[in-house]
């Protein structure tokens, strides 16, 4: 599959993405798996430092961040790059307090060895799935996919715009209510924008 | 429309863009919302949570496919006779050895050459604001007018790196590799001494190029030794360690 750089920006800024990302994968992600497992990583880690990196790519081009100032590619290598960097040296922060503060207990465990970034999309997954399937498919339309009501409306059978309103209303109050008992999620969505 | 509601209406109208900042907070507090910024704070937080989960769904599918796709197979274990095993390891052995003389034998500076080139394609605007007015240069590029770059590019006034990789490339095309080499090194030497970076990936690979058609070879082997070690490098998946062992077999 080719893709040019205006046809993966114009796929990445839709709510359908699939076939964007799955041109990056095909492209970039053996590159960068290979790059990390030759400086200190290994192919896990390559797999999560990519994915992270994709996630991060998409956010900048939603938010309209990504000011095409090179190629996806490359801005794809130098986030991933950057996000290796930046986990290794929290690796080696990691073992060097550990190193300072157990020299004399010996636990039998290695140092964590997971992406620390992972733990931020298993929350926004638990807290959304934990709301149940209609009522993702209801936010994901209107906040994701930009539906009108009168589009959803249609979609999804309800008596009447007010109902359907409710429903909404009511799905909104269980993730809020969830973010509010959730202060680090909370304060991390709060510095993130809003897909234009 | 219920108090809820109606609060819900103003937030969504506020981050669709169709109320300001200063038109919500009024009909909030009409509504009797207390902490209106709380308020606000978290129905953008919970509609930014709904965005990045959606995200996180199509790439985790995607990943899910590459991930498990990369597993290795499990091992083939032969059953074969040792007797039969030894013969094909022989056999192996001498058409390794006949190919390796081959490959020997054949390496050229042209070979090299014309195996590690990789056709540029300006699909990007990296213009940036101290680039010289447009001039042209750009869509001369695009149309492969290569011989209408390098005639041009003399008379462009503050040459950008930009301006500097596409005349330097266009002469590599040319064959006036002096010319394209000196252009090159302009840029990988502005970019030592603090400069934008932009295009040092670039000049580096066909800087390389350019001195294996010089018959710089020993300096050639250098970029392309650089480009290998960094495997951030754009070029990067373009020289493998069995290119350098030949690059470094050439004269």
């Amino acid at each position: 599959m080719n893709m040019t750089q205006e046809e993966i920006l114009q796929n990445l800024k839709s709510a359908d993405i699939n076939s964007s990302v799955t041109f990056l994968y095909s492209n970039y992600f053996e590159q960068v798996v290979r790059s990390i497992a030759s400086t200190g990583g290994n192919r896990q880690d390559g797999a999560d430092i990519f994915q992270e990196a994709v996630i991060v790519l998409i956010d900048k081009v939603k938010t309209g961040a990504f000011k095409q100032q090179s190629g996806v590619g490359t801005f794809l290598l130098a986030i991933a790059k950057n996000l290796w960097l930046h986990e290794m040296r929290t690796r080696g922060r990691r073992v060097k307090r550990e190193k300072m503060f157990m020299q004399d207990v010996p636990t039998g465990q290695e140092p964590e060895s997971r992406v620390a970034n992972p733990a931020g999309r298993y929350s926004i997954t638990q807290l959304l799935q934990s709301t149940g399937e209609v009522c993702m498919k209801i936010l994901t339309g209107f906040y994701y996919q930009d539906k009108s009501m009168r589009e959803l409306l249609e979609e999804f059978n309800y008596e009447n715009e007010q109902v359907l309103r409710n429903r909404k209303s009511k799905c909104m109050k269980k993730i809020k209510d969830l973010l509010s008992a959730d202060k680090n999620l909370l304060e991390n969505l709060k510095n993130l924008s809003m897909y234009e | 429309m219920s108090n809820s509601l109606q609060t819900d209406y103003i937030l969504d109208e506020l981050l669709k863009g169709r109320l300001t900042l200063d038109e919500a907070t009024a009909q909030l507090r009409q509504e009797g919302v207390e902490d209106t910024a709380m308020e606000i704070n978290l129905h953008k937080a919970a509609a930014v949570a709904i965005q990045r989960y959606n995200i996180i769904q199509q790439v985790s599918r995607v990943h899910g496919e590459f991930t498990a796709s990369g597993k290795p197979t499990g091992r083939i274990v032969s059953m074969q006779p040792f007797k039969i095993l030894l013969r094909a390891a022989a056999a192996i052995l001498v058409i390794a050895g006949l190919w390796f003389v081959y490959q020997y034998a054949t390496v050229t500076d042209n070979s090299m050459y014309a195996e590690i080139y990789q056709p540029y394609e300006l699909n990007t605007d990296r213009s940036q604001p101290t680039d010289p007015p447009p001039n042209g240069l750009v869509e001369l590029f695009r149309k492969k007018d290569y011989a209408g770059v390098t005639k041009l590019y003399p008379g462009i006034e503050k040459p950008g790196n930009r301006e500097k990789f596409l005349a330097g490339f266009s002469n590599l095309q040319t064959g006036n590799y002096g010319q394209a080499e000196a252009l090159f090194r302009e840029i990988l030497e502005q970019s030592t001494q603090g400069g934008t970076g932009l295009y040092s990936d670039e000049a580096e690979f066909y800087l390389g190029l350019v001195l294996l058609k010089l018959g710089k070879n020993e300096e050639a082997v250098g970029y392309f030794k650089k480009i290998k070690e960094n495997p951030f490098h754009t070029f990067h998946a373009r020289v493998n360690r069995w290119t350098l062992t030949r690059l470094q077999w050439l004269d």
